[in-house]
Order: structure tokens, then C-alpha cells, then sequence
């Protein structure tokens, strides 16, 4: 899905040569220290964030399409959906609207109002807030509206950025709960964590950054071990 | 009695044209993320635009008001596309200093081609008069104040109630999660300027109507109650806008009444102060956040 991925901010070279694949149906978890490039990979797969060379590319049935070129409303459209850092739920706009803008693509008012209200059933603490602005809710709730929201046009790829960041541990295992629903819906569940056990609790592949690098690709199980981690972290190639 | 309310009828109708002049400034600042500073520039022009319209072609409010909003939405498309998209990525100050620089070629522009004296604008609806009470309502007062009021109608609904109004909310809010959801928020800015600007050709007809006169140097007194209005509003509050241009109108046609038309922009001056100190983001502001 994402091959030789490169990215860079002024004189920071944020993502250096990252290959990756995340697979319907499964969850990948990308973990790493904070600064390591996590969040710049999602939101240049996203393309929010304009990448210097590398391939980013979907395939659907077996054909793959590549989507380095395509904007960001494209890569939505081809089925990528964002759950982005910080929860970003537009403040000023109540619960209902968000989730409208999520179903964006959608086409005709009634498709959207229905979708949002299959999702609202779906979250029933949102429904319940229906009509506040989403700048009024909780942490826990801007987080599951984040992903609700993404959730209005059925995306084929769910990108998760620290999804689990700032909420209290009741709330992370809720949280936790719904990305395995989507994943067992068929989706392809690429997670950004810095909570490492909640991330390999959850997932069934993971690959490590640090520094803009890979520095792990393989099974989830493997990291779970004491201490595995931190030893990835310290052993970081150019780190710092 | 009558004086008051008089005066409180005339401060409502050249309230309403400076609560339209104002959204312009607000959605642009709100959704572009651009201090838009030749604004009122793209007012005077329109004020010319309808001008020449009703002395050369004729016509009326009917095609006076749609000419001149074409007109002022392509000079805010130009400046879009001149002077704000090159320089949006440089600095915050970049574009919204080239849009100085862009009312001042649009004044000159309008100087050169008409002169610098004033002119007298044509009325655009049959003149007549209407007595309520002992107050004189005038026929361009009447009609200012519904076409200004349907005018503001018209874009809450656009804003509130519509999948293009959620597409502006967002983008204005969160562009970057916006563009995720698939919105293409250069086009919903390049909608959103030429909106804009339209309301500022809108605001320009009605107020020249009512004035009866036109001056292309309109824009300096205009341009900063356009601005005031919109800090003390709170930035980018829609609502917000509308309510305090009418209450601006109305007060600063009082206070001329009673104090002295001299004090009257000293009145919005202090009006500004007043709220800087004691509400830095507005009557209707929400929290601003300052980002590390």
C-alpha cells in the first residue's frame, strides 16, 4: 500500500523510505516515539501532507490503483477515511452536522441523514447529543464522533491517529472495542499509537518508526514481550 | 418622539448595508483565513458598477443589483487569484498586505475612469414617500432594509442549511479535516471570495441608493466600520456581524443626532476600545486558542 514513502518539512526529514501494507480485515499498528513520523505517514497517505518521493496505492479485487498523485478529497472518495490526531471534530458544528461533513460524499440529504442516523444508533451517547456542538462534548465522546464521522461513507481504509490519546482507560477500552468491530467489518484498520500495549493488544501486525525509519515489520505477538519495545526505541538508527 | 424615531429608522437602514458589507469581510477572514483590506475597495467599485448601469443602460434595483454583484464578485475572483492564493502559503501578512495594495489599484482604477468627485446616484426604485407616525420613510430606505434583510436571510440558510454552508463551516473550522472528508476547500474559497465580494456590490447599490450619492473615496470610513464590526462581532461570527452592523448603524445615527454628527466616528473608535479591553474575541466570539 505505501512503498518507499518519503516526507519533509522545511529542513526535517520526517518520513525517510517507508514501505508498508495494511490488509482488509486486519489491524496494523504503527508505533514509535513521539517525533518519529507517525502522524506525517498517516497524513501523507491521507494527502494532507505532500510527500518527496514513493508510492502510495490501493488495491481493490486484486487491480491496484495508485494514489500518490490524487488530492486529498480524491484519496477520500477512492475509500480513505481519517480519524486525525487531536480528534478534530469541528468545534462550532453540532453532532449531527460533523457526521453530515463526514458523509460529505455521500449523495442526496437523505442518504446522509440516514447513514448518521444508522451511526447515532450505533453510538448511543452521541445520539443522546444529537443537537450539542461537538466543541461541548467530552474527550471520550469528540473521540468516538471522530470516528463515527469517518465511519459515514463506509470507507475501505480507516486511518486511526492515537485514537486512545488523553481519554481515561474506561474510555480507551470502548474505544479499543469499536476499531475491532471495524476491522471485523472488512476494513483496513491502519492505527498510529504511542500507547504501545493498547496498540499491540489490538493489532495483528505492527511495524515501528523511529527517527522517519522502520525499524520492526512483523507480527504484533512479537512485541509483546517486556521491554521489547524500549530496545527497538534506544536502538533507534539516527536518533535524536 | 419623532426625531428619535426617525433617526432610529435611518440608523437601522444604513445599519443593514454595513451588517452586508461586514459578512464579507467576516466570511473571507473566517474561510480564507485573510484579512481582505480592499474590501471596501471592491464597494466603491461596485457602487460605480450599479452607476453606470442605471445611467447607461437603465432598469432599476432589479438590474442594478444583479450587474453589480457579477461585477464585484469577478474584481474578488481577480483579487483571490492576484494577490491572496501566490502568498497564502508565505506568511499571514503577506496576502492581506497585497490586498492593500489591490484596493488601492481598484480606487485608482474607478478615479481614472470617472474622476474623483462625487456622483450622484440615480435612484433605482420610483421615489415616494411613506408617513408612519410622524416618521418619513423614504422608498430606496424600504427598500435597503428588505433587500438587505432578505439578503442576510438568504445566506444564513445558505450557510446553516445547506451541504455547500457545511462545507464553508468546515473549511473555515478545520481545513485540513475538511479536505479528508473529500470537501475541495480551494474551491469552497474561491465560492467564498466571490460570495463575498458580491455582498459588498449588494451593501454598495443600497447605501448609494439611500445616500443618493457616490464618492470614491467612500471606502476609508466604510472599510474600517466593516472591520470594527467584525472584531467586535467576534471573528468569523456570522451572526454575530449582522446583529452588531445594524446596532453599529443605529447608534452612530443616534449619537449624530443628539451629540453631534463630529463624534460619530469617534463613537466607533471607542466602541472598538471598549470591546478590545473587555472582550478581546468579540461580543460573539468564541475562545481563541493560540497554537505552539
Amino acid at each position: 500500500m505505501v512503498d518507499g514513502l518519503n516526507v519533509r518539512y522545511g529542513g526535517v526529514h520526517a518520513v525517510r523510505d517507508v514501505s508498508l501494507t495494511a490488509r482488509a480485515g486486519r489491524i496494523t499498528a504503527l508505533l514509535g516515539p513521539n517525533g518519529a513520523g507517525k502522524s506525517s505517514l498517516l497524513n501523507a497517505v491521507m494527502g494532507l501532507v505532500p510527500t518527496d518521493g514513493g508510492e502510495i496505492a490501493v488495491t481493490v479485487d486484486g487491480a491496484p490503483r495508485s494514489l500518490t498523485a490524487r488530492s486529498a478529497p480524491a484519496r477520500a472518495r477512492a475509500g480513505i477515511a481519517l480519524v486525525p490526531e487531536g480528534r478534530g471534530v469541528f468545534g462550532t458544528m453540532t453532532v449531527q452536522e460533523n457526521l453530515e461533513v463526514g458523509g460529505y460524499l455521500l449523495h442526496g440529504r437523505r442518504a446522509r441523514a440516514a447513514r448518521a442516523a444508522e451511526l447515532l444508533d450505533q453510538f448511543p451517547r452521541l445520539g443522546e447529543r444529537r443537537t450539542h456542538p461537538a466543541a461541548a462534548l467530552s474527550g471520550g465522546e469528540q473521540q468516538m464522533l471522530a470516528i463515527a464521522r469517518a465511519l459515514m461513507t463506509k470507507p475501505r481504509i480507516m486511518l486511526l491517529d492515537e485514537p486512545s490519546l488523553g481519554l481515561a482507560p474506561v474510555v480507551v477500552r470502548d474505544v479499543v472495542e469499536i476499531i475491532r468491530g471495524i476491522a471485523r467489518d472488512g476494513t483496513v484498520v491502519l492505527l498510529v499509537e504511542q500507547n504501545s500495549h493498547m496498540a499491540l493488544e489490538l493489532a495483528d501486525h505492527a511495524y515501528v518508526l523511529s527517527a522517519g525509519r522502520l525499524v520492526y515489520d512483523g507480527d504484533a505477538a512479537g512485541l509483546r514481550g517486556a521491554g521489547q519495545l524500549a530496545d527497538l526505541y534506544l536502538a533507534a538508527p539516527g536518533a535524536g | 418622539m419623532d426625531v428619535f424615531f426617525q433617526a432610529l429608522w435611518g440608523g437601522t437602514v444604513v445599519g443593514v448595508t454595513y451588517a452586508v458589507l461586514a459578512l464579507g469581510f467576516t466570511l473571507i477572514f473566517g474561510v480564507l483565513g485573510v484579512l481582505q483590506f480592499s474590501h471596501p475597495q471592491i464597494f466603491v467599485a461596485g457602487g460605480f458598477v450599479g452607476y453606470a448601469v442605471q445611467t447607461l443602460v437603465g432598469g432599476g434595483l432589479p438590474v442594478v443589483l444583479p450587474a453589480t454583484m457579477i461585477a464585484c464578485a469577478a474584481i474578488g475572483l481577480l483579487v483571490e487569484r492576484v494577490a491572496i492564493r501566490p502568498l497564502k502559503q508565505s506568511s499571514f501578512l503577506a496576502p492581506a498586505i497585497a490586498t492593500i495594495a489591490a484596493g488601492i489599484a481598484i480606487q485608482n482604477i474607478v478615479i481614472v475612469v470617472r474622476g474623483p468627485d462625487p456622483v450622484s446616484f440615480p435612484p433605482l426604485v420610483p421615489p415616494a414617500d411613506l408617513q408612519v407616525g410622524g416618521v418619513t420613510l423614504r422608498s430606496a430606505e424600504i427598500c435597503a432594509l428588505v433587500v438587505g434583510v432578505l439578503v442576510m436571510a438568504g445566506l444564513h440558510l445558505l450557510i446553516h442549511s445547506t451541504r455547500f454552508g457545511q462545507a464553508i463551516r468546515a473549511t473555515a473550522d478545520r481545513p485540513d479535516v475538511a479536505r479528508s472528508f473529500g470537501i475541495d476547500t480551494r474551491l469552497v474559497s474561491v465560492t467564498t471570495m466571490a460570495l463575498a465580494s458580491a455582498l459588498a456590490g449588494v451593501a454598495a447599490v443600497l447605501l448609494a441608493s439611500v445616500y443618493g450619492t457616490l464618492s470614491p473615496f467612500m471606502d476609508t470610513s466604510l472599510g474600517f466600520k466593516g472591520l470594527v464590526i467584525m472584531v467586535v462581532a467576534g471573528l468569523a461570527s456570522v451572526s454575530g456581524s449582522m446583529l452588531c452592523g445594524v446596532a453599529l448603524g443605529v447608534l452612530e445615527t443616534l449619537l449624530s443626532q443628539y451629540v453631534s454628527p463630529a463624534y460619530r466616528d469617534v463613537f466607533v473608535w471607542a466602541l472598538l476600545l471598549v470591546v478590545l479591553v473587555a472582550r478581546p474575541t468579540g461580543i460573539f466570539g468564541r475562545r481563541v486558542v493560540t497554537k505552539v
